[in-house]
Protein backbone atom coordinates (compact mmCIF):
# COMPACT_ATOMS: atom_id res chain seq x y z
CA UNK A 1 0.00 0.00 0.00
CA UNK A 2 2.84 2.32 0.93
CA UNK A 3 4.52 1.61 -2.41
CA UNK A 4 1.32 2.26 -4.38
CA UNK A 5 0.79 5.62 -2.63
CA UNK A 6 4.37 6.58 -3.35
CA UNK A 7 3.99 5.53 -6.99
CA UNK A 8 0.84 7.62 -7.46
CA UNK A 9 2.45 10.64 -5.78
CA UNK A 10 5.49 10.35 -8.00
CA UNK A 11 3.32 10.11 -11.14
CA UNK A 12 1.33 13.19 -10.15
CA UNK A 13 4.52 15.06 -9.49
CA UNK A 14 5.98 14.12 -12.85
CA UNK A 15 3.16 15.52 -15.06
CA UNK A 16 3.41 19.23 -14.22
CA UNK A 17 7.12 18.98 -14.24
CA UNK A 18 7.26 18.47 -18.02
CA UNK A 19 7.54 22.07 -19.07
CA UNK A 20 9.09 20.69 -22.21
CA UNK A 21 9.77 17.09 -23.02
CA UNK A 22 13.32 16.40 -24.03
CA UNK A 23 12.87 15.24 -27.61
CA UNK A 24 16.54 15.46 -28.41
CA UNK A 25 17.37 11.88 -27.63
CA UNK A 26 19.12 11.68 -30.99
CA UNK A 27 21.50 14.43 -29.91
CA UNK A 28 23.89 12.47 -27.75
CA UNK A 29 27.21 13.55 -26.41
CA UNK A 30 28.69 10.23 -27.53
CA UNK A 31 28.22 11.33 -31.16
CA UNK A 32 31.19 13.63 -30.62
CA UNK A 33 33.49 10.80 -29.57
CA UNK A 34 36.57 10.18 -31.71
CA UNK A 35 36.07 7.25 -34.10
CA UNK A 36 38.19 4.15 -33.56
CA UNK A 37 39.67 4.68 -37.03
CA UNK A 38 39.67 8.33 -38.27
CA UNK A 39 40.53 7.56 -41.91
CA UNK A 40 37.95 4.80 -42.27
CA UNK A 41 35.32 6.95 -40.55
CA UNK A 42 35.87 9.81 -42.99
CA UNK A 43 35.24 7.43 -45.90
CA UNK A 44 32.17 5.81 -44.25
CA UNK A 45 33.62 2.36 -43.71
CA UNK A 46 31.84 0.02 -41.31
CA UNK A 47 33.95 -0.89 -38.26
CA UNK A 48 33.83 -4.57 -39.28
CA UNK A 49 35.44 -3.71 -42.65
CA UNK A 50 38.57 -2.24 -41.07
CA UNK A 51 41.65 -4.48 -41.08
CA UNK A 52 43.64 -4.36 -37.84
CA UNK A 53 46.75 -6.51 -38.34
CA UNK A 54 48.63 -7.31 -35.14
CA UNK A 55 51.92 -8.31 -36.78
CA UNK A 56 53.81 -7.77 -40.03
CA UNK A 57 52.86 -11.14 -41.53
CA UNK A 58 49.15 -10.46 -40.90
CA UNK A 59 49.51 -7.00 -42.51
CA UNK A 60 51.23 -8.45 -45.58
CA UNK A 61 48.52 -11.10 -45.92
CA UNK A 62 45.80 -8.44 -45.62
CA UNK A 63 47.51 -6.22 -48.23
CA UNK A 64 48.03 -9.17 -50.55
CA UNK A 65 44.36 -10.05 -50.36
CA UNK A 66 43.23 -6.42 -50.95
CA UNK A 67 45.50 -5.96 -53.98
CA UNK A 68 44.72 -9.34 -55.55
CA UNK A 69 48.28 -10.59 -54.97
CA UNK A 70 49.88 -7.18 -55.61
CA UNK A 71 48.43 -6.95 -59.12
CA UNK A 72 46.08 -3.95 -58.73
CA UNK A 73 45.38 -0.95 -56.51
CA UNK A 74 42.87 -1.71 -53.75
CA UNK A 75 39.47 -0.15 -54.44
CA UNK A 76 37.78 -0.67 -51.09
CA UNK A 77 40.23 -1.09 -48.25
CA UNK A 78 40.70 0.33 -44.75
CA UNK A 79 43.49 -0.51 -42.36
CA UNK A 80 44.63 0.55 -38.87
CA UNK A 81 48.32 0.15 -38.13
CA UNK A 82 49.77 0.44 -34.64
CA UNK A 83 53.54 0.47 -35.44
CA UNK A 84 54.65 -0.37 -31.92
CA UNK A 85 52.43 -3.47 -31.74
CA UNK A 86 52.92 -4.37 -35.41
CA UNK A 87 56.64 -4.79 -34.84
CA UNK A 88 55.92 -6.79 -31.68
CA UNK A 89 56.80 -3.98 -29.26
CA UNK A 90 59.89 -5.74 -27.94
CA UNK A 91 60.55 -4.99 -24.31
CA UNK A 92 57.01 -3.87 -23.52
CA UNK A 93 56.28 -5.75 -20.32
CA UNK A 94 53.43 -4.90 -17.93
CA UNK A 95 55.62 -2.61 -15.80
CA UNK A 96 56.16 -0.35 -18.87
CA UNK A 97 52.44 -0.32 -19.67
CA UNK A 98 51.83 1.80 -16.58
CA UNK A 99 54.38 4.40 -17.67
CA UNK A 100 53.06 7.97 -17.76
CA UNK A 101 56.01 9.36 -19.72
CA UNK A 102 54.71 11.02 -22.91
CA UNK A 103 57.22 9.18 -25.13
CA UNK A 104 56.05 5.79 -23.78
CA UNK A 105 52.35 6.69 -23.92
CA UNK A 106 52.66 8.08 -27.46
CA UNK A 107 54.51 5.14 -28.99
CA UNK A 108 52.31 2.56 -27.27
CA UNK A 109 49.04 4.19 -28.38
CA UNK A 110 49.89 5.66 -31.81
CA UNK A 111 47.70 4.31 -34.61
CA UNK A 112 48.00 5.25 -38.28
CA UNK A 113 44.85 4.63 -40.27
CA UNK A 114 44.36 4.68 -44.00
CA UNK A 115 41.46 3.92 -46.32
CA UNK A 116 40.84 3.97 -50.05
CA UNK A 117 37.60 3.93 -51.97
CA UNK A 118 37.45 3.53 -55.74
CA UNK A 119 34.43 3.30 -58.02
CA UNK A 120 31.31 2.64 -55.97
CA UNK A 121 28.12 3.07 -57.95
CA UNK A 122 25.94 2.26 -54.92
CA UNK A 123 27.01 5.40 -53.02
CA UNK A 124 25.63 8.80 -53.92
CA UNK A 125 28.28 10.65 -52.02
CA UNK A 126 31.22 9.26 -53.93
CA UNK A 127 31.69 9.91 -57.63
CA UNK A 128 32.49 6.59 -59.34
CA UNK A 129 34.79 8.42 -61.77
CA UNK A 130 37.00 9.60 -58.91
CA UNK A 131 39.28 7.91 -56.40
CA UNK A 132 39.24 8.69 -52.67
CA UNK A 133 42.07 8.18 -50.24
CA UNK A 134 42.08 9.07 -46.56
CA UNK A 135 44.77 9.18 -43.86
CA UNK A 136 44.43 9.56 -40.15
CA UNK A 137 46.28 9.32 -36.87
CA UNK A 138 45.21 8.61 -33.33
CA UNK A 139 47.22 8.70 -30.11
CA UNK A 140 47.03 9.40 -26.40
CA UNK A 141 48.77 12.43 -24.94
CA UNK A 142 48.09 11.32 -21.39
CA UNK A 143 46.51 8.19 -19.97
CA UNK A 144 45.27 6.95 -16.63
CA UNK A 145 47.35 4.80 -14.33
CA UNK A 146 46.65 1.24 -13.20
CA UNK A 147 43.82 0.80 -10.71
CA UNK A 148 44.62 -0.24 -7.14
CA UNK A 149 43.56 -3.83 -7.84
CA UNK A 150 45.62 -4.04 -11.04
CA UNK A 151 48.70 -2.67 -9.23
CA UNK A 152 48.25 -5.03 -6.27
CA UNK A 153 47.87 -8.11 -8.48
CA UNK A 154 50.89 -7.07 -10.52
CA UNK A 155 52.95 -6.53 -7.36
CA UNK A 156 52.05 -10.03 -6.14
CA UNK A 157 52.94 -11.56 -9.54
CA UNK A 158 56.27 -9.70 -9.52
CA UNK A 159 57.05 -10.74 -5.96
CA UNK A 160 56.30 -14.42 -6.61
CA UNK A 161 58.17 -14.45 -9.95
CA UNK A 162 61.14 -12.75 -8.22
CA UNK A 163 61.20 -15.39 -5.48
CA UNK A 164 61.09 -18.19 -8.09
CA UNK A 165 63.84 -16.57 -10.21
CA UNK A 166 66.10 -16.03 -7.20
CA UNK A 167 65.56 -19.55 -5.84
CA UNK A 168 66.12 -21.28 -9.22
CA UNK A 169 69.19 -19.16 -10.04
CA UNK A 170 70.94 -19.74 -6.70
CA UNK A 171 70.14 -23.47 -6.59
CA UNK A 172 71.12 -24.00 -10.23
CA UNK A 173 74.44 -22.21 -9.70
CA UNK A 174 75.22 -24.32 -6.64
CA UNK A 175 74.26 -27.52 -8.49
CA UNK A 176 76.36 -26.71 -11.58
CA UNK A 177 79.34 -25.60 -9.49
CA UNK A 178 79.31 -28.92 -7.62
CA UNK A 179 78.64 -31.14 -10.65
CA UNK A 180 81.89 -32.83 -11.71
CA UNK A 181 80.30 -33.89 -15.02
CA UNK A 182 79.41 -30.29 -15.83
CA UNK A 183 82.81 -28.95 -14.74
CA UNK A 184 84.62 -31.58 -16.87
CA UNK A 185 82.61 -30.55 -19.92
CA UNK A 186 83.36 -26.86 -19.22
CA UNK A 187 87.08 -27.63 -19.00
CA UNK A 188 86.93 -29.61 -22.28
CA UNK A 189 85.19 -26.68 -24.00
CA UNK A 190 87.83 -24.21 -22.82
CA UNK A 191 90.66 -26.49 -24.02
CA UNK A 192 89.01 -26.95 -27.39
CA UNK A 193 88.60 -23.18 -27.80
CA UNK A 194 92.27 -22.62 -27.00
CA UNK A 195 93.21 -25.28 -29.54
CA UNK A 196 91.00 -23.93 -32.36
CA UNK A 197 91.77 -20.24 -31.76
CA UNK A 198 88.33 -19.35 -30.37
CA UNK A 199 86.14 -20.88 -33.08
CA UNK A 200 82.71 -21.15 -31.46
CA UNK A 201 81.32 -22.83 -34.61
CA UNK A 202 83.68 -25.78 -34.23
CA UNK A 203 81.41 -28.89 -34.24
CA UNK A 204 83.13 -30.22 -31.11
CA UNK A 205 82.57 -26.96 -29.23
CA UNK A 206 78.94 -26.92 -30.42
CA UNK A 207 78.50 -30.55 -29.27
CA UNK A 208 79.98 -29.84 -25.81
CA UNK A 209 77.80 -26.73 -25.38
CA UNK A 210 74.77 -28.83 -26.36
CA UNK A 211 75.63 -31.42 -23.72
CA UNK A 212 76.11 -28.71 -21.07
CA UNK A 213 72.78 -27.13 -22.04
CA UNK A 214 71.08 -30.54 -21.71
CA UNK A 215 72.67 -31.08 -18.31
CA UNK A 216 71.59 -27.63 -17.12
CA UNK A 217 68.06 -28.30 -18.41
CA UNK A 218 67.83 -31.58 -16.48
CA UNK A 219 69.11 -29.92 -13.28
CA UNK A 220 66.56 -27.12 -13.69
CA UNK A 221 63.69 -29.59 -14.19
CA UNK A 222 64.82 -31.52 -11.10
CA UNK A 223 65.05 -28.35 -8.97
CA UNK A 224 61.52 -27.25 -9.96
CA UNK A 225 60.11 -30.76 -9.51
CA UNK A 226 61.66 -31.42 -6.11
CA UNK A 227 61.16 -28.10 -4.35
CA UNK A 228 57.67 -27.98 -2.84
CA UNK A 229 57.91 -24.25 -2.06
CA UNK A 230 58.88 -23.49 -5.65
CA UNK A 231 55.94 -25.48 -7.03
CA UNK A 232 53.44 -23.84 -4.68
CA UNK A 233 54.77 -20.39 -5.63
CA UNK A 234 54.41 -21.24 -9.32
CA UNK A 235 50.83 -22.45 -8.74
CA UNK A 236 49.93 -19.24 -6.93
CA UNK A 237 51.70 -17.22 -9.63
CA UNK A 238 49.53 -18.88 -12.28
CA UNK A 239 46.37 -18.18 -10.31
CA UNK A 240 47.27 -14.50 -9.91
CA UNK A 241 48.32 -14.16 -13.57
CA UNK A 242 45.04 -15.65 -14.76
CA UNK A 243 43.05 -13.10 -12.77
CA UNK A 244 45.20 -10.18 -13.93
CA UNK A 245 43.45 -7.56 -16.03
CA UNK A 246 44.43 -4.01 -16.83
CA UNK A 247 42.09 -1.31 -15.50
CA UNK A 248 43.04 2.35 -15.65
CA UNK A 249 41.88 5.33 -13.63
CA UNK A 250 42.90 8.98 -13.76
CA UNK A 251 43.21 11.79 -16.25
CA UNK A 252 43.54 11.11 -19.97
CA UNK A 253 43.82 13.10 -23.22
CA UNK A 254 43.35 11.43 -26.62
CA UNK A 255 43.71 13.02 -30.04
CA UNK A 256 42.52 11.81 -33.44
CA UNK A 257 42.57 13.48 -36.82
CA UNK A 258 42.41 12.74 -40.52
CA UNK A 259 41.61 13.97 -44.00
CA UNK A 260 40.37 12.59 -47.30
CA UNK A 261 41.74 13.46 -50.71
CA UNK A 262 39.60 13.17 -53.81
CA UNK A 263 41.46 12.41 -57.03
CA UNK A 264 39.28 13.74 -59.83
CA UNK A 265 39.10 11.36 -62.82
CA UNK A 266 41.59 9.23 -60.84
CA UNK A 267 44.39 11.64 -61.77
CA UNK A 268 47.06 12.29 -59.15
CA UNK A 269 47.60 15.84 -60.41
CA UNK A 270 43.90 16.73 -59.94
CA UNK A 271 43.32 16.22 -56.25
CA UNK A 272 41.37 18.23 -53.71
CA UNK A 273 40.37 17.87 -50.10
CA UNK A 274 37.08 15.98 -49.80
CA UNK A 275 36.60 16.08 -46.03
CA UNK A 276 38.53 16.11 -42.78
CA UNK A 277 38.22 16.09 -39.03
CA UNK A 278 39.99 16.40 -35.69
CA UNK A 279 38.80 15.04 -32.35
CA UNK A 280 40.05 15.78 -28.86
CA UNK A 281 38.82 13.66 -25.97
CA UNK A 282 39.88 14.33 -22.40
CA UNK A 283 38.72 13.60 -18.91
CA UNK A 284 39.25 11.30 -16.02
CA UNK A 285 37.59 8.52 -14.12
CA UNK A 286 38.41 7.80 -10.51
CA UNK A 287 37.86 4.86 -8.20
CA UNK A 288 35.85 7.13 -5.89
CA UNK A 289 33.05 7.08 -8.50
CA UNK A 290 33.70 10.54 -9.95
CA UNK A 291 34.27 10.85 -13.70
CA UNK A 292 34.53 13.69 -16.16
CA UNK A 293 34.54 13.57 -19.95
CA UNK A 294 35.23 16.38 -22.40
CA UNK A 295 34.88 16.14 -26.18
CA UNK A 296 35.70 18.59 -28.97
CA UNK A 297 35.23 17.89 -32.65
CA UNK A 298 36.11 19.89 -35.75
CA UNK A 299 34.77 18.63 -39.08
CA UNK A 300 35.26 19.91 -42.61
CA UNK A 301 32.46 18.88 -45.00
CA UNK A 302 30.71 16.51 -42.59
CA UNK A 303 28.09 14.00 -43.78
CA UNK A 304 25.61 15.59 -41.43
CA UNK A 305 25.82 18.89 -39.60
CA UNK A 306 25.27 18.36 -35.87
CA UNK A 307 23.82 21.85 -35.43
CA UNK A 308 21.46 21.44 -38.37
CA UNK A 309 18.90 18.73 -37.60
CA UNK A 310 16.57 19.90 -40.33
CA UNK A 311 19.24 19.76 -43.05
CA UNK A 312 18.71 23.42 -43.89
CA UNK A 313 22.16 24.01 -45.33
CA UNK A 314 24.23 22.06 -47.81
CA UNK A 315 27.35 20.42 -46.48
CA UNK A 316 29.87 21.54 -49.11
CA UNK A 317 32.69 23.81 -47.90
CA UNK A 318 31.32 23.74 -44.37
CA UNK A 319 33.35 23.69 -41.18
CA UNK A 320 31.71 22.77 -37.90
CA UNK A 321 32.92 22.86 -34.32
CA UNK A 322 31.08 20.87 -31.67
CA UNK A 323 32.02 20.32 -28.08
CA UNK A 324 30.59 18.65 -25.02
CA UNK A 325 31.32 17.73 -21.45
CA UNK A 326 29.86 15.30 -18.94
CA UNK A 327 30.45 15.04 -15.21
CA UNK A 328 29.21 12.01 -13.29
CA UNK A 329 29.35 11.26 -9.59
CA UNK A 330 28.21 7.78 -8.70
CA UNK A 331 29.67 6.67 -5.41
CA UNK A 332 29.96 2.89 -5.19
CA UNK A 333 28.83 3.06 -1.52
CA UNK A 334 25.88 5.38 -2.13
CA UNK A 335 22.48 5.08 -3.84
CA UNK A 336 22.69 8.64 -5.11
CA UNK A 337 24.09 9.56 -8.54
CA UNK A 338 24.53 13.05 -9.93
CA UNK A 339 25.48 13.94 -13.49
CA UNK A 340 25.66 17.01 -15.68
CA UNK A 341 26.02 17.25 -19.43
CA UNK A 342 26.61 20.18 -21.74
CA UNK A 343 26.77 20.29 -25.54
CA UNK A 344 27.83 23.19 -27.76
CA UNK A 345 27.33 23.06 -31.52
CA UNK A 346 28.18 25.51 -34.26
CA UNK A 347 28.78 26.03 -37.96
CA UNK A 348 31.92 28.11 -38.38
CA UNK A 349 31.69 29.57 -41.87
CA UNK A 350 27.92 30.08 -42.43
CA UNK A 351 25.62 32.50 -40.69
CA UNK A 352 22.42 30.51 -41.39
CA UNK A 353 22.62 28.68 -38.05
CA UNK A 354 23.74 30.38 -34.86
CA UNK A 355 25.82 28.52 -32.30
CA UNK A 356 23.67 26.94 -29.61
CA UNK A 357 24.11 25.01 -26.41
CA UNK A 358 22.30 22.57 -24.17
CA UNK A 359 22.85 21.89 -20.49
CA UNK A 360 21.14 19.19 -18.42
CA UNK A 361 21.63 18.12 -14.82
CA UNK A 362 20.41 14.69 -13.78
CA UNK A 363 19.99 13.36 -10.24
CA UNK A 364 19.10 9.77 -9.54
CA UNK A 365 18.30 7.92 -6.35
CA UNK A 366 18.15 4.15 -6.25
CA UNK A 367 15.27 3.21 -3.93
CA UNK A 368 16.13 -0.50 -4.18
CA UNK A 369 13.80 -3.29 -5.33
CA UNK A 370 14.16 -2.12 -8.97
CA UNK A 371 12.85 1.36 -8.14
CA UNK A 372 14.56 4.58 -9.13
CA UNK A 373 13.67 8.21 -8.76
CA UNK A 374 15.28 10.49 -11.33
CA UNK A 375 15.19 14.25 -11.76
CA UNK A 376 16.40 16.23 -14.80
CA UNK A 377 16.68 19.96 -15.16
CA UNK A 378 18.37 22.10 -17.76
CA UNK A 379 18.43 24.36 -20.76
CA UNK A 380 17.72 23.16 -24.27
CA UNK A 381 19.40 24.35 -27.50
CA UNK A 382 18.10 27.81 -28.24
CA UNK A 383 17.63 29.66 -31.45
CA UNK A 384 17.60 26.52 -33.53
CA UNK A 385 15.24 26.07 -36.43
CA UNK A 386 13.27 23.27 -34.80
CA UNK A 387 13.01 24.44 -31.20
CA UNK A 388 11.30 27.33 -29.50
CA UNK A 389 11.60 27.17 -25.73
CA UNK A 390 14.60 26.09 -23.81
CA UNK A 391 13.68 24.58 -20.46
CA UNK A 392 13.90 20.87 -19.75
CA UNK A 393 12.49 19.59 -16.49
CA UNK A 394 11.33 16.09 -15.69
CA UNK A 395 10.78 14.07 -12.57
CA UNK A 396 10.48 10.35 -13.29
CA UNK A 397 9.79 7.37 -11.13
CA UNK A 398 10.93 4.08 -12.62
CA UNK A 399 9.74 0.77 -11.28
CA UNK A 400 11.03 -2.48 -12.71
CA UNK A 401 9.29 -5.83 -12.74
CA UNK A 402 11.02 -9.05 -11.81
CA UNK A 403 13.25 -10.15 -8.99
CA UNK A 404 13.95 -7.71 -6.21
CA UNK A 405 17.59 -6.64 -6.24
CA UNK B 1 43.62 -19.82 -52.00
CA UNK B 2 45.49 -17.18 -50.02
CA UNK B 3 46.35 -18.12 -46.43
CA UNK B 4 44.61 -16.16 -43.71
CA UNK B 5 46.67 -13.75 -41.63
CA UNK B 6 46.16 -15.92 -38.52
CA UNK B 7 47.37 -19.13 -40.20
CA UNK B 8 50.49 -17.36 -41.52
CA UNK B 9 51.24 -16.00 -38.03
CA UNK B 10 50.83 -19.52 -36.57
CA UNK B 11 53.21 -21.00 -39.18
CA UNK B 12 55.82 -18.37 -38.31
CA UNK B 13 55.44 -19.11 -34.58
CA UNK B 14 55.86 -22.83 -35.23
CA UNK B 15 59.12 -22.12 -37.07
CA UNK B 16 60.69 -20.89 -33.83
CA UNK B 17 62.24 -23.71 -31.88
CA UNK B 18 61.40 -23.60 -28.20
CA UNK B 19 64.50 -23.03 -26.10
CA UNK B 20 64.54 -22.13 -22.41
CA UNK B 21 68.16 -22.95 -21.53
CA UNK B 22 71.46 -21.51 -22.76
CA UNK B 23 75.01 -22.58 -21.98
CA UNK B 24 77.75 -20.86 -23.93
CA UNK B 25 81.05 -18.96 -23.92
CA UNK B 26 81.46 -15.24 -24.65
CA UNK B 27 84.92 -14.56 -26.02
CA UNK B 28 86.67 -11.49 -24.66
CA UNK B 29 90.10 -9.85 -24.88
CA UNK B 30 92.41 -8.53 -22.17
CA UNK B 31 91.42 -4.87 -22.62
CA UNK B 32 89.99 -2.43 -20.10
CA UNK B 33 86.91 -1.93 -22.30
CA UNK B 34 83.59 -2.63 -20.58
CA UNK B 35 81.48 -5.63 -21.49
CA UNK B 36 77.76 -4.75 -21.36
CA UNK B 37 74.60 -6.79 -20.97
CA UNK B 38 71.08 -6.00 -22.19
CA UNK B 39 67.97 -8.15 -21.75
CA UNK B 40 64.79 -7.69 -23.77
CA UNK B 41 61.56 -9.46 -22.82
CA UNK B 42 58.61 -10.40 -25.05
CA UNK B 43 55.90 -10.76 -26.06
CA UNK B 44 54.22 -7.40 -25.41
CA UNK B 45 52.08 -7.53 -22.27
CA UNK B 46 53.98 -10.29 -20.44
CA UNK B 47 55.37 -9.88 -16.93
CA UNK B 48 59.00 -10.75 -16.22
CA UNK B 49 61.45 -10.75 -13.33
CA UNK B 50 65.20 -11.42 -13.62
CA UNK B 51 67.88 -12.55 -11.18
CA UNK B 52 71.57 -12.34 -12.17
CA UNK B 53 74.62 -13.76 -10.40
CA UNK B 54 78.05 -12.75 -11.69
CA UNK B 55 80.51 -15.32 -10.36
CA UNK B 56 79.43 -15.12 -6.69
CA UNK B 57 77.77 -11.70 -6.60
CA UNK B 58 74.00 -11.42 -6.90
CA UNK B 59 74.24 -8.24 -9.02
CA UNK B 60 70.57 -8.08 -10.09
CA UNK B 61 67.73 -9.24 -7.85
CA UNK B 62 64.02 -9.05 -8.68
CA UNK B 63 64.45 -6.72 -11.66
CA UNK B 64 61.12 -6.16 -13.43
CA UNK B 65 60.75 -6.28 -17.23
CA UNK B 66 63.47 -5.65 -19.77
CA UNK B 67 66.92 -4.53 -18.60
CA UNK B 68 68.64 -1.63 -20.31
CA UNK B 69 72.27 -2.07 -21.38
CA UNK B 70 74.60 -1.87 -18.36
CA UNK B 71 78.32 -2.65 -17.78
CA UNK B 72 79.31 -5.96 -16.20
CA UNK B 73 83.01 -5.10 -15.90
CA UNK B 74 86.05 -4.81 -18.11
CA UNK B 75 87.21 -7.58 -20.46
CA UNK B 76 90.23 -8.03 -18.24
CA UNK B 77 88.23 -8.32 -15.02
CA UNK B 78 85.65 -10.72 -16.45
CA UNK B 79 88.09 -13.33 -17.78
CA UNK B 80 87.23 -16.76 -16.33
CA UNK B 81 84.03 -15.59 -14.67
CA UNK B 82 80.54 -16.95 -15.28
CA UNK B 83 77.23 -15.16 -15.32
CA UNK B 84 74.02 -16.96 -14.27
CA UNK B 85 70.80 -15.38 -15.56
CA UNK B 86 67.36 -16.66 -14.57
CA UNK B 87 64.28 -14.90 -15.90
CA UNK B 88 60.71 -15.88 -15.07
CA UNK B 89 58.31 -14.67 -17.76
CA UNK B 90 54.66 -14.97 -16.71
CA UNK B 91 51.93 -14.98 -19.33
CA UNK B 92 49.76 -11.96 -18.51
CA UNK B 93 49.12 -10.97 -22.14
CA UNK B 94 45.60 -11.86 -23.22
CA UNK B 95 46.34 -12.13 -26.94
CA UNK B 96 49.37 -14.43 -26.96
CA UNK B 97 51.01 -17.26 -25.02
CA UNK B 98 54.45 -16.48 -26.46
CA UNK B 99 57.26 -15.74 -24.03
CA UNK B 100 60.68 -14.61 -25.15
CA UNK B 101 64.02 -13.44 -23.80
CA UNK B 102 66.78 -11.80 -25.85
CA UNK B 103 70.21 -11.49 -24.23
CA UNK B 104 72.68 -9.10 -25.84
CA UNK B 105 76.36 -8.91 -24.97
CA UNK B 106 78.61 -6.14 -26.28
CA UNK B 107 82.20 -5.05 -25.71
CA UNK B 108 83.97 -8.42 -26.08
CA UNK B 109 85.41 -9.79 -29.32
CA UNK B 110 82.05 -9.32 -31.00
CA UNK B 111 78.43 -8.37 -30.40
CA UNK B 112 76.30 -11.44 -29.71
CA UNK B 113 72.54 -11.91 -29.30
CA UNK B 114 71.00 -15.05 -27.83
CA UNK B 115 67.28 -15.80 -28.15
CA UNK B 116 65.24 -17.94 -25.81
CA UNK B 117 61.61 -18.68 -26.61
CA UNK B 118 58.66 -20.68 -25.32
CA UNK B 119 54.91 -20.87 -25.97
CA UNK B 120 53.34 -21.60 -22.59
CA UNK B 121 50.49 -24.10 -22.53
CA UNK B 122 47.91 -22.18 -20.55
CA UNK B 123 47.01 -18.60 -19.75
CA UNK B 124 48.94 -17.53 -16.65
CA UNK B 125 51.71 -20.14 -16.98
CA UNK B 126 55.33 -19.09 -16.51
CA UNK B 127 58.41 -19.85 -18.58
CA UNK B 128 61.68 -20.10 -16.64
CA UNK B 129 64.64 -19.13 -18.82
CA UNK B 130 68.09 -19.98 -17.44
CA UNK B 131 71.41 -19.01 -19.03
CA UNK B 132 75.01 -19.65 -18.06
CA UNK B 133 77.61 -17.67 -19.99
CA UNK B 134 81.31 -18.04 -19.39
CA UNK B 135 83.64 -15.12 -20.21
CA UNK B 136 86.78 -16.54 -21.75
CA UNK B 137 89.96 -15.01 -23.16
CA UNK B 138 91.90 -17.14 -25.65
Amino acid sequence: MKTICFLIAAMILSFPAFSQEDDTTKIKLDLLRAPSSPAANLLDFAVSDIEKPSDVSAFMASLQSATNSNSLLPSHYAVDLAPFWLFRGKGLTTDKMDSRKFSDVFRQTFVFSSAVRGSDSSSKEYNPANFYSSFGIKFSIKRGSFSKQTSETLDTITLLAGQVASDVNATLKATLDSSSEYQTLAEARRNKLIANGGNMDDPEVVAISKKMTGLQESFKTKIIGEKELLRSRLALLKQKAQSFKIERFGFFIDFAGGLTLEFVDKLFSRSNMHNGGAWLTFGGNYESGFSILGLARYLYNPDKIFADNAGAIKTSNISTLDAGARIIYNSPMSRFALSGEGIYRSVLNKNTIDPSWRLVVNAEYDLGNNQRLTFSFGRHFSGTITKGGNVIAALNFLKGFGNRR
Amino acid sequence: MAKSAKSIAKTIDADFEEKTTLDTVYLIDGSNRDVTLEIIIGAPGQTAVTDIILQDDNIIKGKKGSIKEFPLGTNKALNGKKIFITTVVTDTAKDTNNTEEIIRLRGGLMFIEYKLFKIVKEEGDSAIFTSVIEFFKI
